[in-house]
């Protein structure tokens, strides 16, 4: 199947898929773009902050707590996490070589996913999410899509919306959008490095706690691995918008959306399960011609 | 004889000593299960030292190198298993690999040149990069030759995986394999590249401003670690018999990562006590971990040693100078002949 004999129906629905993967993508690379942008670090354990958030669902469903609270408490939970992993494993590295931090953060990763697994299980655990994720609406007649893209997409974008109000009409947000840029400087300026450290840590999980919600509803299932997809989808996609450019995350989270999508799309069946590794090529062109990545103008590093 | 190689000598000779009495001892009493953790212990090895040829030199980590690993581990299958379990595992294989039947040399060798040749196709953008855009390329090779591995069907069997390799490797084998494993790597270390290659860790504008071309020294280290690697990928291979892409992955990076952490990156001695520490560390746990019936607490007392290691001593417990340097300055007669 090609681009061109697709009806309008799968069009649509093509595009609110790569609408809905992006803006998860995006809140996932966001994260990890702030926390790199102020402290030089590629937290490989992102992806489970995505777990804490997806366990806390499941644990709490289990006790058959309402769903709108399961969702808060996840989101919470993965910003405490971000906190705590700060706090207790980062912060005696302060001012570390960027091996030494990428070293530690993969640790930290290994020492979560084992965690989950001594203390919960190694096996996958379904999860059961309201019935809306999994029914479609219809409109104009012909046309169906699902509920659950529509919600993600419309959520996700509206944590971005109210993320960007923060980092630009708070004092707060403006010191942490300033030491994105320049740690130092910012430092210089009277902003506590501690408290803007704390908070990229703490958005950076409750991004990561919203973008798990969707993500537990379209897999339905908990695992001590589960990170591993969404820390790798971040990476890929703050590597496209540039490591450490905030909007570049955004931005790059959409286009491997698109990029995948369209492979998915257009690769023919036997090349499908190849995907991955075709985004990962790009990936080290755009290291090797572009390493300041596809969207930042060289002035903006 | 040239210094560099006086000092490889001594510095091999001073880790051969210890490695040679665990053989020994081993060999004498260990009971089958023990002998299997030893000569894992000297596979190890080898693949720890492919990492320290290339980072521990450059300064630049790599995350892929599990990749070389599978290239090597892969070579080493299709060339051993007897053709009747080849032609029924994989039936569509080129009639020349189809009917290959090597034995442990030959099939070594080929897999070492494979690591090489692999490595230096990739090398040739992957060394040209900025150091952290390096570091997170490797990632990419990592989750690309996976991916490979995995869906490949006709040669690799896909996710199923491959099994019927005779075991070759014998402790004897995996013990020389590892000795010249270290002899290279600190012979690369000694040498006038791995000398500027050093020295471009510490700062690469400076180290090209003294005449070291950085991006080819890099290039040569990378494709001596690929080789490296490729065989000890034939020798894992050929002593565990049967494995499957994801044996190439994650975990298997994450383990040979902690050991070069723990022991320290900088050194060849670092590759060594930290591949010793990791593994002793790792069996005394999973008895624990047995008796105690707690999954998982195996690796996460790993990454907490980890942990430890970065806060204390980040660059390892060994540091950055080797054994043989570090007895030196107590025993000075040792380094009368150096530079």
């Amino acid at each position: 199947m090609t681009a061109g004999l697709m009806s309008s129906q799968e069009a649509l629905q093509q595009l609110i898929n790569a609408l809905s993967l992006g803006s998860t993508y995006a809140l996932l690379a966001l994260g990890l773009a702030m926390v790199f942008s102020i402290l030089g670090l590629v937290n490989f354990a992102h992806g489970e902050l995505v777990t804490v958030a997806a366990y806390t669902i499941y644990l709490e469903s289990e006790h058959g707590v309402p769903f709108p609270i399961e969702v808060i408490s996840a989101v919470v939970a993965a910003a405490i996490a971000g906190v705590l992993m700060e706090r207790i494993a980062f912060r005696p590295l302060r001012g570390a070589s960027f091996v030494t931090l990428l070293f530690s953060s993969f640790a930290i990763s290994v020492i979560i996913q084992n965690l989950f697994l001594a203390l919960i299980s190694p096996r996958q655990k379904g999860v059961a999410m309201p019935n809306v994720f999994n029914t479609a609406f219809r409109f104009g007649g012909s046309y169906s899509i699902g509920w659950l893209p529509v919600i993600t997409t419309i959520t996700c974008l509206l944590s971005l919306v109210v993320l960007t109000l923060f980092l630009r009409r708070s004092v707060q947000g403006l010191g942490m959008l300033a030491a994105s840029q320049d740690f130092a400087v910012t430092r210089l300026m009277g902003i506590s490095a501690n408290r803007v450290i704390m908070a990229a840590f703490a958005i950076s999980g409750a991004l990561a706690g919203i973008a798990a919600v969707f993500i537990l509803a379209r897999r339905g299932t908990v695992e001590p691995t589960m990170g591993f997809n969404p820390v790798l989808k971040a990476f890929i996609a703050s590597v496209i918008g540039g490591l450490g450019s905030l909007s570049g995350a955004v931005v790059g989270g959409f286009v491997l959306a698109f990029i995948e999508v369209t492979l998915d799309a257009t690769l023919p069946i036997g090349a499908a399960p190849f995907r991955d590794a075709f985004a990962l090529l790009i990936v080290i062109a755009i290291l090797y011609f572009r390493p300041e990545g596809l969207l930042t103008r060289s002035e903006e590093r | 004889m040239p210094a560099w190689l006086t000092q490889s000598l001594r510095g091999t000779a001073l880790l051969t000593v210890p490695l040679i009495a665990i053989a020994v001892v081993a060999n004498a009493v260990a009971s089958p299960a023990d002998l299997r953790v030893v000569v894992n212990f000297f596979v190890a090895l080898v693949l720890v030292l492919s990492i320290q040829a290339f980072s521990g030199n450059s300064g630049i980590v790599s995350f892929g190198h599990v990749a070389f690993m599978g290239v090597g581990a892969y070579t080493a299958a299709l060339l051993t298993i007897p053709p009747a379990i080849k032609h029924f595992i994989l039936p569509n294989l080129p009639s020349v690999i189809a009917h290959a039947h090597l034995g442990f040399v030959p099939a070594v060798l080929i897999a070492t040149v494979a690591g090489a040749l692999v490595a230096a196709v990739i090398g040739v953008p992957l060394t040209r990069m900025q150091e952290g855009a390096m570091a997170m390329a490797t990632i990419g090779v990592l989750v690309i030759f996976f991916v490979v591995f995995d869906n490949w069907d006709a040669v690799t069997r896909g996710s199923t995986g491959v099994f019927g390799i005779p075991r070759n490797t014998s402790l004897l084998s995996a013990v020389i394999l590892s000795l010249i494993a270290i002899f290279v790597c600190r012979v690369f270390r000694e040498s006038n590249a791995g000398l500027k290659l050093r020295a471009s860790r510490a700062d690469p504008v400076a180290a090209e401003a003294l005449g070291a071309n950085v991006v080819r020294l890099r290039y040569v280290a990378w494709i001596l670690s690929g080789a490296i690697m490729g065989m000890g990928g034939a020798i894992w291979a050929q002593y565990n018999l049967a494995f499957d892409p994801k044996q190439f992955f994650f975990t298997q990076t994450f383990n040979i990562l902690a050991m070069i952490v723990v022991g320290g990156l900088a050194s060849v001695s670092g590759a060594v006590i930290g591949a010793a520490t990791v593994t002793l560390t790792t069996e005394i746990m999973r008895r624990v971990e047995d008796s105690a019936g707690v999954p998982g607490l195996t690796q996460m007392v790993v990454a907490l040693l980890i942990l430890l290691v970065l806060y204390r001593r980040p660059d390892g417990l060994v540091g950055r100078s080797e054994v043989d340097d570090l007895l030196g300055r107590r025993l000075p007669w040792l380094h009368a002949a150096r530079r």
